[in-house]
């Protein structure tokens, strides 16, 4: 593959040229790469200035984009510690100590100074990104391989919108479980129709209902199980339109709710500054509205997280209440203010 | 000879709008540059003596403790610097900078408060807050700089009406505001955006110990679905959980001259209450922005 610019990056981004957020969080990391193997640096601190920009001008233009934002801040992470083990300094412990955490400021979004040129600096990030590419890919098998421990026999689960995830998740525990599974068909897009099709083509019991219907089907139902675009740091999602209606009835019910959810996701957006995005663009032509009208449609819904029970990632299920643990092993405590 | 009293110049301090645990722990600070002790045994056994006396003083004992405990820890901690000094003068000094070093940056502790919490108010938002916390009042200045647009309602807090000096305050900054009944909160709470409260104690689970009328407020928040952002220091976090509002000790409930006093302490009012975490959704602090499960492993780094 031809090296990848920032442009390009951002331009593919903007023209909806990705399908997944798996193909956005692999070529942003290619673009890391990119970076990382061009000589414009020479010290730690050049690279992280470097990664930092690229994180805040794909922020800038397209704010709602949040898994190439949180692959910059992964590697920048991995830079960082590269750097310090390289150095020899003994970084076991992921929160500074009372020493530490009394001296050094964590919110104050100033990167560590790394100003020693290590040469083997540049082949060991580039290793770890290697291996951080390996577990995007393989994610997706290790969520689903899950899948055969979460669902049991004659169980009734419900969920809703295309994502592949769950789809394997579901399909990998149909080879050795025998479930019903229930799709809410979610208009005016009815993405439920495919899913319903391709779990169909598995061999599992499908159901399609309407929207409409969630509520009064939920005192029926063992657990939901849903996908998501983002996590957020106080461990709710920001998904699908509709998820939220879809999440209120299972709290009421006590129904566990789970989502299926990469490593990638994790973002450090906070759950005040979601904002559901709204779009015209599902309405068919021809139709005539009078002027009066305004139409609203939403793209993205946010789930707090009491009404989430767990979220599945890539070796283990965790709690919301758990998420904030998560992030700081994944990112660096100063490079939260990009 | 002119004795140091730790309590006037802890007093003078706090007159100086300094936050009670800010003022501790500069008053440990002035009667360690006095303290005359030739070893270091002589020296720990002053300082606890010096905490017993801020003790007695009539501010709240909760930061007050925590602050001065975290200060003492924070100096003797084992350091190489320590091991290595030959003698106790030498030790003495390296005490004295890091103690100025730790109170230097606990001063800062509010302007990273600020960072994270400003994002919160957004325009034409109704907040609704509970007597005088010096960190709200920031928040909510730092927000008129930048220009947002936003309406407060303060409750009254009685019995020191606490309450009407932050609606003044906040009145001199230019934010419209209504100083509302302790008994009014049921009543308005349904008008309300969100709810921003300060703390005088964080407990290991996350719950607060603020002034009395806190746990009012909070718990009505939750039932309405309001979110309750509390925001406060990193000093103030206790090693305690208390199961209740019964299980909290006199020391914090009472003034120290009413349990001076003798007095029957079933009549007197408390002046602080417990708030539950459940009914709290985030803790904007010094060390980032927390949920209130993430308080335990904070304070487990903090203390060792």
């Amino acid at each position: 593959m031809a090296q990848l610019s920032e442009r390009e990056f951002i331009d593919k981004l903007r023209f909806e040229k990705y399908d997944t957020e798996q193909a956005k969080a692999e070529e942003s990391l290619y673009l890391m790469e990119c970076i990382v193997g061009s000589v414009h640096w020479k010290t730690g601190s050049d690279l992280l200035n470097l990664l930092r920009n690229v994180g805040t001008s794909v922020q800038a233009k397209m704010p709602w984009e949040t898994t190439p934002c949180n692959m910059v801040q992964r590697v920048i992470k991995i830079v960082i510690d590269e750097y310090n083990t390289l150095r020899g300094e003994n970084q076991g412990v992921e929160y500074p100590s009372l020493s530490q955490s009394m001296l050094v400021d964590p919110a104050c979004g100033d990167l560590p100074k790394c100003t020693e040129v290590i040469p083997e600096l540049q082949d060991r990030v580039l290793e770890a990104i290697a291996e951080q590419k390996a577990e995007i890919e393989q994610s997706q098998e290790l969520i689903a391989a899950q899948g055969v421990s979460k669902i049991h026999n004659d169980e009734v689960i419900v969920m809703c919108a295309m994502c592949p995830l769950v789809l394997a998740f579901l399909t990998k525990a149909a080879t050795q479980r025998k479930f019903h599974v229930i799709v809410a068909e979610r208009a005016p897009k009815y993405d439920g129709h495919p899913v319903a099709k391709a779990l169909c083509t598995a061999g599992i019991e499908t159901t399609l209902i309407q929207d409409s219907a969630v509520f009064p089907i939920m005192s029926r139902v063992n657990k939901v199980i849903v996908g998501t675009e983002t996590v957020v740091t106080n461990g709710g999602i920001e998904t699908f339109v509709g998820a939220a209606s879809l999440a209120s009835p299972p709290k009421f019910y006590s129904v566990p709710l789970y989502v299926c959810t990469p490593t990638y996701k994790f973002s450090l957006m906070g759950c005040e500054e979601i904002s559901h995005q709204t779009t015209t663009s599902i309405i068919p032509e021809g139709t005539k509205f009078w002027p009066s009208v305004n139409t609203a449609l939403a793209q993205l819904d946010y789930v707090p997280p009491e009404n989430v029970t767990s979220l599945i990632t890539n070796n283990r299920g965790i709690a919301p209440s758990y998420v904030y643990r998560q992030l700081s092993e994944l990112y660096h405590p100063t490079s939260y203010d990009l | 000879m002119n004795v140091f009293d730790i309590s006037e110049y802890f007093l003078g301090q706090i007159k100086n709008d300094k936050s009670p645990a800010i003022a501790a722990m500069m008053a440990l600070m002035e009667s360690m540059r006095r303290d005359k002790s030739t070893t270091l045994q002589e020296f720990i056994e002053k300082m606890k003596l010096e905490r017993e006396k801020l003790s007695k003083v009539d501010v709240s004992v909760v930061s007050v403790s925590s602050g001065s405990e975290l200060f003492m820890r924070f100096i003797t901690l084992a350091h190489q610097e320590l091991e290595q000094a030959a003698d106790f003068a030498s030790c003495r000094e390296i005490l004295l900078r890091r103690g100025e070093k730790f109170v230097k940056n606990m001063q800062e502790s509010r302007k990273k408060i600020l960072r994270s919490s400003t994002n919160l108010i957004k325009d034409g938002m109704i907040i609704l807050t509970h007597s005088h916390s010096r960190n709200v009042l920031a928040v909510m200045t730092e927000a008129v700089k930048q220009g947002r647009q936003f309406s407060v309602f303060v409750t009254e807090s009685q019995p020191d009406n606490s309450g009407r000096c932050m609606a003044k305050a906040l009145e001199a900054v230019g934010v419209p505001c209504t100083v509302i009944l302790d008994a009014a909160v049921g009543y308005i709470m349904e008008r309300v955006n969100a709810v921003m409260l300060g703390a005088e104690g964080v407990c290991e689970n996350g719950g607060i110990i603020n002034k009395i009328g806190s746990c009012n407020v909070a718990t009505l928040a939750h039932m309405k679905n309001k979110p309750v952002y509390v925001l406060v220091e990193s000093y103030k976090f206790i090693r305690r959980i208390p199961l209740d509002n019964s299980s909290l000790p006199k020391s914090y409930l009472h003034k120290a001259s009413v349990l001076n006093h003798g007095s029957d302490l079933e009549l007197e009012h408390p002046q602080v209450d417990y708030t539950h975490p459940d009914n709290l959704t985030l803790l904007y602090t010094d060390l980032g922005v927390l949920p209130t499960s993430a308080v335990t492993e904070h304070l487990i780094k903090l203390y060792t």
